[in-house]
């Protein structure tokens, strides 16, 4: 008998089928992926499995028992257990209370913690590499260690299906190698998982079986391979990105023309509190150039470009075009050309898209902004479909389309980009970089990028910066990176 | 059938009023995600120093009205600059927890207001004088003028509101400022200017509303919990941060009130306002018309 | 069990604080002992407000709610029914809980603002009532109770004080425990809570019981310690704020805070009525300044946490 039998799945919001008539099926000790373009309803199916969101109409059998009417804390006794797309962490706890939490039985006369709680949580803190950060603060840490913290919250319960969105979002490839090592070997034989991630190498390396959702409905299940051959799959999801596994063509980005100096940053040094984020870092970007940052998670690469955009405190100097930004406000930043995609989105969540779009055409007249629009519609089809639809009820990658497109709205001279890739379907990705290159080389626009994703990075800009512990450790032209440094960040 | 034509033009009137008193809350909530408790002292405030300069400086009334607005202004950006702005920029309060500072802060403001106001001016309430004077005989009973413009200008100036708020810039700003400070900021646009604009409109807000309403009833400070309490069950109903919504609540409220003081008896009348409220939050969280 | 160094702190402090309240009569007049009397009752409304507040996640805006039908059920059926004063706080109390466990279902399906004004609006409907049914409430005089917990002002004292001591002991106990880690978790975020597999109702249910379980028997002794129940007593909108000004301003989430907040309040109150009608606005000017300047209440500046 199947440890999951989903038959005839229907859940609705409004007028959009979100998942449509889903039939699937999951052993015990399988380990399923679950993919599909970006809105396509993976995030939902998971919910309606956990009981965030009710279905329409539909069976779910989980253990031979009908629960698609459970509230969720019954589901999980049941043994399930949810990784969440976005990260909710106690930000009044301490990691390792937010780990014992999930060890605590859910007994409402339980006056006493466990004698071995303490030790059980040190241990899963151990096993996701968190032991030096168990008395931090969830909100003080880096993106990385939060996904590492939800996913050790979920093992703890060990459960007999684990479910998870997107753990591998915003991780470097060495970071997501580490951390499919960790949760398989933390895995128990039995247990089924069920893994939705748009990083294909991973998801292909970690998986024994493959669904694929398009538009709410399957389209795919099975082997990996024959899954990742399908074509329909292949025109949805992956775009050509699949026979670029193969890491790295010479970038694609044009030589910068003129030798008009943009940016000229020297940050001596960033700290929050007592912990300084960023030493001595250096970089001049000229006008018409690609540049990336990058490093590991909790580098320091969010916190340089706030501190470009003016969001943060620092010592040092800012110059744009030979002005310094220093005492300037973010506004006033903004207002010299430059346009920012953070890492947080930041967006308008109760206003539908179109407005979203709109406050970031705020300063066009009338016609340039309908002619933007058009643009950045043709960019992300689907931000058209959905736009009157509230930003918060967008899907991840939706957000991110959003996110990026409002940016692009601000016709600004330096576009500044922190993770646009994080939770985006390679086919989106292949349009992201097609529509930044055009950007780049027809309009001349200079960007900035900070980026996990190396693949990416490497494919556009023509020059990189290596941020390590808060300094640049490395930087120069892509084809050396490549050669110096490469190996040990494209594992 | 008098009675009908009393309760349907009563009601009218008493809701138009209502609706403009809460239409500042609303504002400050939808735009600021504030709930400022101390909207009550604010109308007070307004109405008692118009009155006052009104009276003892015999002032002429616009003259009167417009000082009276003024300190409700002043009072307003003194908010913002000692309270609001730097419980928003302390590193010490948890981001999570700054609503309940910014309320806590306001609830002692409004005692320190009404504290002052009973000190200075006394407690025995004050009434605004007719802005003009006679009546009307409309569908068998008489209204008088005052009345009639009392209600004209709050429907006007909710209007202008509405408009303001959901049709100009810096009223989708001020939206989207309550959404993410961040994100207006990299929009390029200057959040402490909006603050600045919002407050105004805030303080101009309050103060007309506040000499409207003592024009009508009177006001004295010991009101001001009271008026909060309404204002705060308006835009709740109507469901928080939508102008539209406390205007349509402002009129359910009213129109309940006005019923049960004139068909059971007045020392019930809030009685199934409440009830009102409780059943509709009930059946839908979010308020009549909330976004969320 | 682990210490940390901010629970020893509290342990000394605690204990400091427990000798000076029963040390304290001997050296007072029996006028200031009865104002500490009411603080100390006062204090427990403050507690009792702080867990749903700084625990529960509950911004609630109505404790007198809660209070106001412990003490008036209380002083009914000792005015209306002569019940012996022990029946009739017992029974008080057990009212009390019945109405927290009714405020349930709104806390679970209502946003933050919207549940503070259902609280607030079950506040302003119990005040209709009592004003509706003055002929048994005695309206808005209140009424004069027949029994008294105990004649003498000591007496009355150490029994105030020994129930701060027996709630502040339950609610140290819950928030220390598993129990009050899973409050705080399904505050922040029910959704991710029930993810963990907890049933988030259960917690509701225990919290709002709890608290209003001490607010009621705090509000019967209440009112039978100073021989009337009146809606300005126990029920009134300036009673709410202060409780919540207390609890801010002591310092959320310690339970000492509230005790602290309510003794400040009660006292500086007194202590400030030279100032005839600014007195109010004085205690509010001095809160502010605390609220600015010292977030985390008097309890954090004493014991400094992180
Ligand atoms: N609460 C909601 N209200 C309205 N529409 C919603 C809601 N939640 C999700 N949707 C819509 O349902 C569709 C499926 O969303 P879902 O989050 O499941 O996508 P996804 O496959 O997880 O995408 P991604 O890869 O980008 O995370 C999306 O188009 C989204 O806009
Ligand atoms: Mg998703």
């Amino acid at each position: 008998m199947a440890l999951l039998e989903v038959s005839g799945l229907n859940k609705r919001f409004g007028g959009i089928r979100a998942v449509k008539d889903v039939d699937l099926s999951v052993q015990e000790g399988q380990i399923v992926g679950l993919i599909g373009p970006n809105g396509s309803g993976k995030s939902t199916l998971l919910k309606l499995l956990t009981g965030v969101h009710k279905p329409n109409s539909g069976s779910i059998r989980f253990d031979g028992r009908e629960i698609h009417n459970w509230p969720i804390n019954k589901r999980i006794k049941q043994g399930m257990a949810i990784v969440f797309q976005h990260s909710r962490p106690l930000h009044r706890q301490t990691v390792l209370d937010n780990i014992k939490l999930a060890l605590l039985p859910d007994r409402v006369f339980n006056i006493h913690y466990p004698g071995d709680i303490e030790a059980k949580a040190l241990q899963a803190a151990r096993l996701l590499g968190l032991e030096d950060v168990v008395d931090a603060y969830p909100g003080s840490l880096p993106f990385g260690y939060i996904r590492r913290m939800e996913v050790a919250k979920a093992l703890a319960l060990s459960p007999r299906l684990l479910l998870m969105d997107e753990p591998f979002a915003g991780l470097t490839p060495s970071e997501v190698g580490e951390l499919a090592e960790l949760i398989l070997s933390a895995r128990h034989e039995k247990q089924a998982i069920v893994l939705v991630d748009h990083n294909v190498k991973a998801v292909y390396s970690f998986v024994n079986r493959i669904i694929a959702l398009y538009v709410g409905a399957k389209i795919a299940d099975g082997e990996p391979r024959e899954v990742m051959a399908n074509a329909e799959v292949r025109r949805v999801f992956l775009g050509k990105s699949m026979d670029e596994g193969q890491i790295l063509q010479p970038s694609m980005a044009s030589e910068p023309g003129g030798d008009n100096l943009l940016l000229d940053l020297d940050i001596e040094s960033l700290k929050y509190g007592k912990a300084e984020i960023l030493r001595n870092v250096s970089i001049r970007i000229r006008e018409g150039e690609f540049a990336s940052i990058v490093g590991l998670n909790g580098a320091g690469k969010s916190s340089l470009m706030k501190a470009v955009t003016g969001l943060v405190n620092y010592t040092g100097d800012v110059k744009w075009r030979g002005m310094s930004t220093k005492r300037m406000t973010t506004a006033q930043i903004i207002r010299l050309g430059i346009a920012f995609a953070p890492e947080t989105r930041e967006l308008f969540h109760h206003m539908s898209v179109k407005e979203n779009l709109e406050m970031g055409g705020e300063r066009l007249n009338r016609h340039e902004l309908e002619a933007r629009l058009e643009d950045v519609y043709a960019l992300f089809p689907i931000l058209r479909e959905r736009v009157a639809q509230p930003a918060y009820t967008l899907s991840g990658g939706e957000q991110q389309m959003l996110t990026i497109g409002r940016a692009l709205m601000q016709a600004p001279s330096l576009l500044i980009l922190d993770e646009p890739t994080l939770g985006l379907a390679p086919v989106v990705l292949e349009a992201i970089s097609e529509a930044l290159l055009k950007l780049h080389q027809s309009r001349g626009l200079t960007i900035l990028l900070a980026e996990q994703n190396l693949h990416f990075a490497l494919k556009l800009s023509n020059s990189i910066y290596l941020l390590d512990h808060g300094s640049i450790s490395w930087h120069g032209a892509v084809a050396d990176f490549v050669q110096e440094v490469g190996d040990k960040f494209l594992v | 059938m008098q009675l009908f034509w009393e309760i349907l033009v009563n009601g009218f009137i008493v809701s138009s009023i209502y609706a403009l008193g809460a239409m500042g809350f609303s504002l400050i909530f939808g735009t600021a995600g504030i709930l400022n408790l101390a909207h009550g002292a604010y109308l007070v405030l307004a109405a008692i120093v118009a009155w006052f300069f009104i009276s003892y400086f015999k002032l002429p009334l616009p003259a009167g009205l417009a000082i009276g607005i003024l300190a409700s202004v002043l009072f307003s950006y003194l908010l913002f600059f000692l309270l609001v702005n730097p419980i928003d920029k302390s590193k010490r309060i948890p981001e999570e927890e700054k609503a309940i500072f910014v309320l806590t802060a306001t609830l002692l403001w409004s005692i320190i207001i009404e504290g002052m106001l009973d000190y200075v001016f006394g407690s025995t309430p004050v009434v605004i004088p007719p802005f003009v004077s006679g009546s009307m005989h409309v569908f068998e009973i008489s209204v008088t003028y005052n009345m009639i413009i009392l209600a004209m200008i709050s429907l006007l100036i909710i209007g202008l509101l509405w408009f303001a708020i959901n049709r100009t810039r810096p009223g989708k700003m001020l939206l989207a400022a309550s959404m993410s400070r961040t994100g207006v900021a990299i929009m390029g646009i200057e959040l402490k200017r909006v603050y600045l604009l919002l407050w105004g409109i805030y303080g101009i807000l309050a103060g007309i509303s506040g000499v409207l309403l003592a024009a009508f009833l009177g006001a004295s400070a010991r009101a001001a919990p009271e008026l909060t309490g309404m204002a705060f069950s308006i835009v709740v109903l109507g469901g928080l941060g939508s102008i539209t919504g406390s205007f349509f609540a402002s009129y359910i409220i009213g129109y309940l009130g006005t019923l049960t003081a004139y068909l059971i008896s007045p020392s019930y009348t809030p009685l199934p306002a409440f009830f009102v409220l409780v059943v509709i939050l009930l059946l839908r969280p979010q308020g009549l018309f909330g976004r969320f | 069990m682990r210490f940390s160094p901010s629970s020893r702190n509290l342990l000394t402090f605690c204990t400091l604080l427990l000798i000076t309240l029963v040390c304290l009569p001997w050296f007072l007049s029996l006028y200031i002992a009865g104002m500490l009397t009411i603080a100390l009752y006062f204090s427990v409304f403050t507690m009792s407000w702080d867990l749903l507040f700084g625990y529960s996640g509950e911004v609630n805006f109505g404790p007198t709610f809660l209070i106001g039908i412990g003490a008036y059920a209380a002083a009914l059926l000792n005015v209306n029914a002569g019940l012996p004063v022990f029946a009739c706080v017992l029974l008080g109390t057990l009212t009390a809980v019945l109405a927290g466990l009714l405020l349930v279902a709104p806390a679970l399906r209502l946003r933050g603002p919207y549940f503070c004004l259902i609280t607030l609006v079950s506040v302003l409907v119990l005040q209709e009532f009592i004003t509706i049914f003055a002929q048994y409430t005695g309206g808005e005089i209140g009424m004069t109770l027949p029994g008294v917990l105990s004649a003498s002002g000591m007496v009355n004292y150490y029994l105030a004080l020994a129930l701060v001591c027996v709630s502040a002991g339950v609610f140290l106990g819950i928030t220390s425990s598993p129990v009050g880690l899973i409050l705080q978790a399904g505050a922040q975020d029910p959704v991710a809570a029930e993810s963990l597999g907890f049933n988030i109702v259960k917690y509701k249910v225990l919290a709002f019981s709890l608290s209003a379980f001490f607010s009621g028997l705090s509000g019967a002794m209440l009112v039978f310690y100073m021989g009337t129940a009146s809606v300005s007593i126990v029920v009134s909108v300036s009673v709410i704020l202060q409780i919540i000004i207390a609890a801010i301003i002591g310092g959320r989430r310690t339970i000492v805070g509230p005790i602290l907040g309510s003794l400040f309040i009660i006292i500086t109150g007194q202590w400030l009525q030279y100032l005839g009608q600014l007195d109010y606005a004085a205690v509010a000017i001095l809160a502010l300044i605390i609220l600015l300047f010292f977030p985390d209440g008097i309890a954090g500046i004493i014991l400094r946490r992180h």
